[in-house]
């Protein structure tokens, strides 16, 4: 039994491909059934907008290529059109894969946390609908424990790095909660509609929209659940506001000092976030120097984005060689689980022929004292051990290896552990 | 242990480590504390007294600490928030507000224990009738500035520097008080 996986993603394909293998959920079981029907043993099938992947555990080698022609089907291309954007990932290579894209590796923004909730519910609708097997199952349950592991401790997700969620990382460090707080958007552009989109969804619980024209204020604020307000009302919302997002065209600064100096009194020091993303810029830098009063501008935000973004990369590293570490470590059991039934017959067969042996001896040797009956039956155990030490080792570092099969037969038929009643007769199968 | 409370409504581990550096060096004041009490006259009572004006006092003076760490915290994090580069040193340190919260209600749970701590060691002078002493005016003081912090923050939003400096003198002189009487100097 191979696991193996074939897909194609956002490193291999162009989306123009990629939409054409997109499979919907309903439909991933039954992706899945066809590729069991095509002689998979087990299979999962998981489709994102970056990737489409087919995992299953088959039989034979040469199950890959013939997949490879069912996918094709599958997408309504030939074979031949779409094999250069498709990988085929088998045994140790294919449990790799799947660690590295259950903890996000391998997306497009590396480190993204959605990939492993898709994974997950994929697999887990497979599941259910019967077409996954042991063998894969243990393969994803664990994958997603790594994932686990990884996001827990690496870094690797935990610094924002878009400049939305860095703002709004922001004033979660400066206010906690911001579900009750008030964000005052000015200008009524496409980008601060974005990021007033944003700071709404991450829980500000009043908006209200500022515009030289009332018309467009009024448009915005309903498209945004919030109130329009007059330009002419800042300093009042000055007074009002917790968070500011500023992106007028306004040519020089909206907002000086003096103004901020004399609302900060009339709000009793409460802390003020301007987001300032306006070029040029709308809010006086100089606010920045005020007790309580944040000042961020465009920059300031790509800079911090761009040092997350570097972090990430760091802890995407450290992230690899965990997944690698883990991958190995979980082929290494697969692997001894393989050779285990055969250790556990060679055992009971050196059990038995000990047992025997002794006893011959010990009948031959009426008159033995209990102490040297002792050491009849140590010496037996002895020779038994030391013989088999060397075997098992073998047996578990061909375990790790693509012949190890070879290894496991010879010292079945070597130990005569497949016979039917073992011990009775020394020649038997051939 | 009121910081192991806090920690179950407050996102505020990186506290941690000030919490505990400000609990030892409370236990060895107290510590400090526990020795000279056995020279007094007035009898059962009169201990009695002293034992509750201590321990009232030992919560406020606690309270107290615990407001002055947490402001220094909020100083670090509203520096860093300006800063715009210590992004790590941010990120420990737990949100502006809720720091802010969390030095205003321990001066408001501190500040009624200190005040009737204050009294009852009032009423131990007068008892004793030692005449005007370093440590009354000093306790007078401290006592007045937790009461000027806590009506500034209250009423006219004070926070930040201006509140993390009047807290810590409050705290600096309260700890006078504590030191001058445990050392038995006035």
């Amino acid at each position: 039994m191979q696991l193996l996986v074939l897909g194609l993603s956002h490193k291999t394909a162009p989306v123009q491909l990629r939409e054409k293998f997109a499979i919907p959920e309903d439909r991933l079981s039954d992706a899945a059934g066809r590729v069991r029907a095509a002689g998979g043993q087990e299979s999962f099938v998981v489709s994102t907008c970056n990737r489409t992947e087919l995992y299953a555990a088959v039989g034979d080698e040469d199950m890959g290529e013939r997949l490879v022609e069912m996918l094709a089907l599958l997408g309504e291309t030939g074979s031949s059109a779409v094999r250069e954007h498709m990988y085929l990932h088998q045994g140790a290579a294919a449990v790799q894969h799947l660690f590295r894209v259950a903890a996000s590796l391998d997306s497009l923004v590396v480190g993204e946390p959605q990939i492993l909730g898709q994974l997950k519910s994929a697999y887990e609708i497979c599941r259910q609908a019967g077409v996954t097997g042991p063998s894969l199952n243990r393969a994803a349950e664990r994958a997603f424990a790594v994932a686990k592991r990884v996001r827990t401790e690496t870094g690797i997700g935990r610094s924002a790095v878009s400049v939305s969620s860095v703002a709004i990382d922001l004033a979660r460090q400066i206010f906690g909660s911001l579900d009750d707080k008030r964000a005052v958007l000015l200008g009524a552009g496409k980008m601060g509609e974005l990021a007033a989109r944003h700071l709404r969804q991450a829980g500000v619980r009043e908006l209200l929209v500022a515009n030289r024209s009332m018309d467009r204020a009024q448009a915005v604020a309903a498209a945004l659940d919030g109130h329009p307000r007059s330009l002419a009302e800042l300093p009042e919302l000055l007074v009002q506001a917790d968070i500011v997002i500023a992106s007028t065209g306004a040519r020089g600064y909206l907002v000086q000092r003096p103004d901020m100096k004399k609302a900060l009194k009339q709000r009793k020091y409460r802390p003020i976030f301007f987001i300032d993303i306006a070029v040029p810029r709308n809010i006086d830098p100089a606010l920045n120097e005020l007790d309580n009063v944040f000042v961020y501008d465009v920059d300031d935000l790509s800079e911090i984005s761009n040092e997350n973004l570097a972090a990430r990369r760091r802890e995407a590293d450290a992230a690899e060689a965990l997944v690698a570490q883990e991958a190995s470590r979980f082929l290494g059991e697969l692997a001894t689980d393989t050779v285990k039934p055969t250790i556990v017959a060679l055992r009971a067969r050196a059990g038995e022929i000990r047992d025997q042996e002794v006893e011959k001896a010990l009948r031959r040797l009426p008159d033995l004292s209990a102490k040297q009956k002792k050491s009849v039956e140590r010496l037996a155990e002895g020779v038994c051990n030391t013989l088999l030490h060397s075997v098992m080792m073998e047996l578990k570092r061909a375990a790790t290896e693509p012949d190890g099969h070879l290894v496991v037969e010879a010292t079945r038929r070597m130990f005569n552990l497949d016979a039917q009643t073992p011990g009775e007769d020394k020649a038997h199968s051939e | 242990m009121l910081y192991l409370v806090l920690l179950r409504r407050y996102p505020i581990n990186a506290l941690g480590s000030f919490v505990s550096a400000l609990a030892t060096a409370l236990a060895v004041l107290a510590l400090f504390v526990a020795k000279p009490s056995a020279t007094l006259a007035g009898g059962v009572w009169a201990t009695w007294l002293l034992r509750v004006h201590i321990g009232l006092a030992f919560i406020g003076v606690t309270a107290f600490g615990f407001a002055t760490a947490v402001s220094i915290v909020y100083l670090m994090q509203s520096q860093a928030l300006k800063q715009k580069k210590k992004s790590g040193l941010r990120r420990r340190l737990p949100p502006l507000q809720v720091l802010d919260a969390l030095a205003l209600r321990s001066i408001i749970v501190g500040f009624p224990f200190y005040t009737v701590a204050l009294l009852l060691g009032s009423a131990q002078a007068i008892h004793a009738q030692g005449g005007v002493r370093l440590t009354y005016v000093l306790s007078f003081f401290s006592w007045f500035i937790y009461g000027a912090v806590l009506q500034a923050r209250l009423t006219a939003g004070w926070r930040g520097r201006r509140a993390a400096i009047m807290t810590s003198v409050g705290l600096v002189t309260t700890l006078m008080v504590v030191a001058l009487y445990s050392l038995g100097v006035a």
